[in-house]
């Protein structure tokens, strides 16, 4: 198995996924947000997808700019074969840490 | 009734961030995300900060976010200097010696090494060499200036403490070393540029 994917990683290109053609670094933002309801930094967000984009897990293409962006083009990113892999192998290495556990856990008194 | 000279009043321009804080996150992000790095802040920061926090809050937010990006890039180096000046001063200070030349080493091959490795870092993550050189820049004299902090402190604190370097050492020695630092950076960067792997 490759590279296990971290926790934010997954956050990640799960939401480029749910999110297909419209996947830029805003969007994605806004989904990682609300799914692990909590604030994220946006350098964090635009760092990971630089470095899933490294890993060759997606790939981008640049759009056009809008004026409330001051013409500034998005980054559209799409996942790859590799990041689908990526992202079953990180669920299975998941499932093998949680198997024969019932759920939820109770602390002991 | 509307007042006519109101519906005659252009519509108002859209709030722009601080130029400061747009310049230095430009100068930390790599050319190739600069672009969508920006405008995605900048649509985050009409889109809702403005709207929810007013334009100061929303400066303030931008400004943070500028920092952070600083401080993904050289943070952990900023600390490093800051504690090993402090540490060089305070101990020169306090416990006074014969021989400096343990101190001297520590403080010299520590901030050289701090200085390629600001480099290294701000070079690899920007691709650039001119944010190797600033970085490197920047974290020496921020370290000098906790040397400054505890020099200024103990001053307060013990007024008979000795300065065995002297006070001209400690304001004249940062900018006198500084030349060197930046080429120390642009070696780093250099070899982070180059090191850096390709999109």
């Amino acid at each position: 198995m490759a590279d296990v994917l971290g926790a934010f990683e997954q956050a990640v290109l799960i939401a480029v996924l749910r999110l297909g053609e419209g996947a830029y670094g805003r969007a994605v933002l806004k989904e990682v947000q609300s799914r692990l309801d909590r604030e994220v930094v946006p350098g964090a967000v635009h760092a990971t997808l630089d470095r899933l984009e490294r890993k060759q897990l997606v790939s981008s293409r640049t759009g056009t700019g809008t004026p409330i962006r001051d013409g500034r083009a998005r980054r559209f990113y799409t996942v790859e074969a590799a990041g689908v892999t990526a992202l079953n192998d990180a669920r299975a290495a998941w499932q093998n840490i949680w198997r024969g556990i019932s759920r939820p856990l109770k602390a002991k008194a | 009734m509307k007042n006519p000279a109101d519906a005659a009043a252009p519509p108002a321009p859209p709030a722009t961030p601080p130029g400061w804080a747009t310049r230095l996150l430009a100068f930390v992000t790599p050319p190739e995300l600069e672009d969508c790095v920006a405008g995605d802040l900048l649509e985050q920061y009409r889109d809702t900060i403005v709207p929810s926090r007013g334009v100061r809050g929303a400066n303030r937010w931008y400004a943070a976010q500028a920092m952070r990006a600083v401080w993904r890039t050289a943070g952990v180096f900023l600390a490093a200097a800051l504690i090993l000046h402090m540490w060089r001063e305070a101990i020169d200070e306090l416990v006074l010696t014969d021989d400096y030349h343990l101190r001297s080493y520590v403080l010299t091959y520590g901030m050289i090494g701090i200085a390629v490795a600001t480099g290294l870092r701000a070079g690899w993550r920007s691709g650039r060499i001119s944010t190797g050189v600033a970085a490197a820049g920047a974290v020496s004299l921020f370290g000098w200036s906790g040397a400054w902090m505890v020099a200024a402190l103990l001053a307060i604190a013990v007024p008979d403490v000795l300065y065995p370097g002297g006070i001209a050492e400690l304001l004249f020695l940062p900018f006198m070393t500084l030349p060197l630092v930046l080429a120390l950076g642009a070696i780093g960067a250099a070899v982070g540029k180059i090191g850096r792997p390709a999109r």
